[in-house]
């Protein structure tokens, strides 16, 4: 099973949102890596076909998705970042009209339903309509219509964007267990959930695939690069203008401990960290932390 | 396919837009049905001098008494009679109506002959000369014989080029003579049936409005669409289930509205003719009650091809507003175009557009009631056959459309 992403660029009007990008998906989960624009949501929805590449293609297991059609929509689930939804619906509704479109029959929409309602802790509210729900409680639901026909590939757009750290948990187990012999890719801010499940990362940036690779690789590009070092509160803000800081945890005494980038130790008294996912992201994109590369 | 057909038209149904339209269109019919009933006046005479104004359906069942003698075929025996009873009292008392003529005189002698005297002076006295205008010297019982022949000569004069008097001697010989009248019919109810279906227009548009729309807007687009059956299938199904509303709401409606008007008015005014109804200068050979299966069938027509004309837009626009911004002005388009102009090219215009065969004066059944012609190139097209012909021809056109704007979209 192998979902390939080839030479793709999607030019729109006056910007290039995917650039000349190739990757090639195994089974496993995939954590897509990028800043606001980086190009993330533009790739995924071409990945769900919902948007056409300006060049390029996209193939499963060696056959264009066009050609595919309905065979790759079947094996296909898909959240977006904007989940949509009829008003209207209930929560067991809605997810009865997505199996219908699914093709999935009367019994097996029964079963996968109870099921899902089930794993993702929304069984309780199965007949209380979507739009009374909590925005935790939607992604939720947005979760287990994704899930409903057991996909082969699954791409989920922000889908931790909304839950309770303990949701999140539930969420990332409920992933880890189904991507088993399956594609899942996944586009997150929330760099800890790709850092726990993720069994490969790609990084895109300004439209383009950075880098790619498991976790414990990517992260050797800011090896050597992470410190700690601990300061009187008060010399805070001179150090946060000479280096990245990534967290500062307050010792109580007045002091702080700064964990922060830079290319050598500036901080007297630094020491060596082990590097993460969070520090490779500020590495990759300072901009998010509205800072520049010191 | 045919639990997602279930599931979307539950979905479509249970929305309380669509639900709340549905009900009120329906059952405005029977309001808008019993309206031209309440409207229906007569003076009835007891003898003595005295005339009472009867109103509804006691002026129905009066006219009904009072008109039997001119019931049946319209024989130049009953057209002379009639003229007789004008010419009567008009040289009595200067005038065949109130308040020259005495109101008790009016209900004796004019209102039982006023269906024969109203044909008779459009078809026998002189051009520009009505009923209403006409004196005892405009008409003569002696013009009888030849009423049915003066009526084909006149009837094709209306024609304003050679090829449409040529059309009109066509279409028009199949007419049967004598005219046929029953008492019991009311061409308000007609005009109320057009209003109705107006209205109906609206409401269908709005229930529209939304179906491929409102998943763009919403969002919950990207999402179907990735799913098996979420392009074309899920298009088809949608087209479907609109069409199936549309259907509901009409049968319900236009059902509802014809059967509480011929209960009101009795269905034995049904087999007047059509000429007989308001003007008597009408092209085709039809009875009152074929003009009412027609002015229905075509109505069915137009609304179902401004219903896909609206799914098209629905499948084309970003949004529900975008879509009735454009799609509600397209319903009084023909109206507007009526009034701007009466010129060739914009005959053919509002007559093409999908809600050319309704409006309040353009209407199917003012066309089918009126001498109109559009001339396209060598052609020259009665406009009730382009109406028909172009709904016709946009039905699939529009929904095939719609469906395919639907699936070609990128959401």
């Amino acid at each position: 099973m192998e979902l390939e992403i080839c030479d793709i660029t999607r030019q729109y009007k006056d910007k290039c949102a995917v650039d000349h990008v190739s990757l090639t998906l195994t089974p496993g989960v995939w954590g897509l890596l990028g800043a606001n624009g980086a190009g993330k949501t533009t790739l995924m929805r071409m990945i769900a076909g919902i948007q056409k590449p300006t060049s390029g293609c996209i193939k499963y297991d060696g056959i264009r998705i066009e050609a595919l059609k309905e065979g790759y929509r079947d094996i296909f689930g898909y959240l977006p970042q904007e989940f949509g939804f009829y008003p209207g619906f209930t929560v067991k509704d809605y997810l009865e009209y997505i199996a219908a479109l699914k093709g999935l029959t009367r019994k097996e929409t029964k079963q996968r339903i109870s099921t899902l309602l089930e794993r993702v802790s929304l069984k309780e509210v199965r007949n209380k309509k979507i739009s009374r729900l909590s925005g935790g409680m939607k992604r939720r639901v947005g979760i287990a219509q994704a899930l409903l026909n057991d996909p082969e590939v699954l791409v989920l757009d922000e889908p931790t964007s909304g839950l309770d750290p303990g949701e999140r948990v539930k969420f990332r187990n409920l992933l880890s267990e189904f991507a088993h012999d399956r594609i899942v890719l996944i586009s997150t801010h929330i760099v800890s959930d790709i850092e726990y499940i993720a069994t490969c990362n790609a990084v895109m940036k300004d439209g383009k695939i950075i880098a790619t690779g498991k976790t414990e690789e990517l992260v050797q590009m800011v090896a050597g690069r992470v410190w700690s070092a601990g300061i009187d509160g008060r010399e805070l803000g001179a150090c946060e203008n000479q280096v990245m800081v990534v967290n500062v945890y307050n010792e109580g005494n007045g002091d702080v401990r700064l964990r922060y980038l830079s290319d050598a130790p500036v901080i007297p008294g630094s020491e060596k960290e082990e590097p993460r996912m969070e520090d490779l992201y500020l590495w990759l994109f300072p901009e998010s932390a509205g800072k520049e590369r010191m | 396919m045919r639990r997602l057909f279930y599931l979307e038209l539950r979905r479509v149904v249970t929305t309380r837009t669509t639900w709340v339209l549905m009900t009120a269109i329906i059952l405005l019919s029977a309001v808008m049905a019993y309206f031209p009933a309440s409207f229906v006046s007569a003076y009835q005479a007891d003898g003595q001098g005295n005339v009472t104004k009867l109103k509804g359906t006691e002026a129905i069942r009066y006219l009904k008494e009072s008109e039997a003698g001119i019931g049946g075929e319209i024989t130049e025996e009953k057209l002379r009679q009639a003229i007789l009873s004008f010419q009567e009292c008009y040289r009595q008392y200067g005038s065949a109506f109130p308040p020259e003529l005495p109101m008790e005189i009016y209900a004796e002698k004019i209102e039982p002959y006023y269906p024969v005297l109203k044909m008779a002076a459009a078809v026998l006295a002189p051009e520009g000369v009505w009923l209403e205008t006409m004196t005892d010297a405009d008409i003569s019982p002696e013009d009888a014989p030849q009423f049915y022949e003066k009526y084909r000569e006149r009837m094709t004069e209306r024609g304003k080029t050679e090829a449409e008097q040529e059309r009109i001697r066509k279409l028009n010989e199949e007419v049967k003579t004598p005219f046929t009248y029953v008492s019991g019919f009311s061409s308000e109810s007609l005009d109320y049936l057009i209003l109705y279906f107006l209205l109906m227009l609206f409401a269908i548009v709005m229930i529209l409005c939304p179906v491929f729309s409102a998943e763009y807007q919403t969002g919950a687009d990207s999402i179907l669409r990735c799913t098996k059956y979420g392009r074309i299938q899920l298009a088809v199904v949608k087209a479907a289930v609109s069409v199936m509303i549309f259907a509901v709401i009409f049968l319900a409606g236009t059902g509802i509205f014809l059967l509480v008007t011929n209960l009101l008015f009795g269905t034995e005014g049904l087999k007047t003719s059509v000429q007989m109804i308001n003007s008597v200068f009408v092209i085709p050979a039809l009875t009152a009650g074929q003009t009412q299966a027609a002015a229905a069938g075509a109505g069915f027509l137009s609304l179902l091809s401004m219903a896909g004309f609206t799914l098209f837009l629905s499948a084309r626009c970003g949004n529900v507003q975008d879509t009735m911004k454009i799609a509600l002005p397209c319903c009084l388009l023909p109206t507007i175009i009526y009034m701007l102009s009466s010129a060739n090219v914009a005959n053919i215009v509002r007559a093409l557009l999908p809600s050319g065969g309704l409006g309040l004066m353009n209407s199917f059944l003012y066309e089918l009631l009126g001498n109109n012609f559009a001339h396209i190139g060598p052609f020259t097209i009665w406009m009730p056959h382009l109406i028909l012909g172009a709904a016709v021809a946009e039905i699939p056109l529009f929904f095939i459309l719609a469906v395919r704007t639907y699936c070609r979209r990128e959401a």
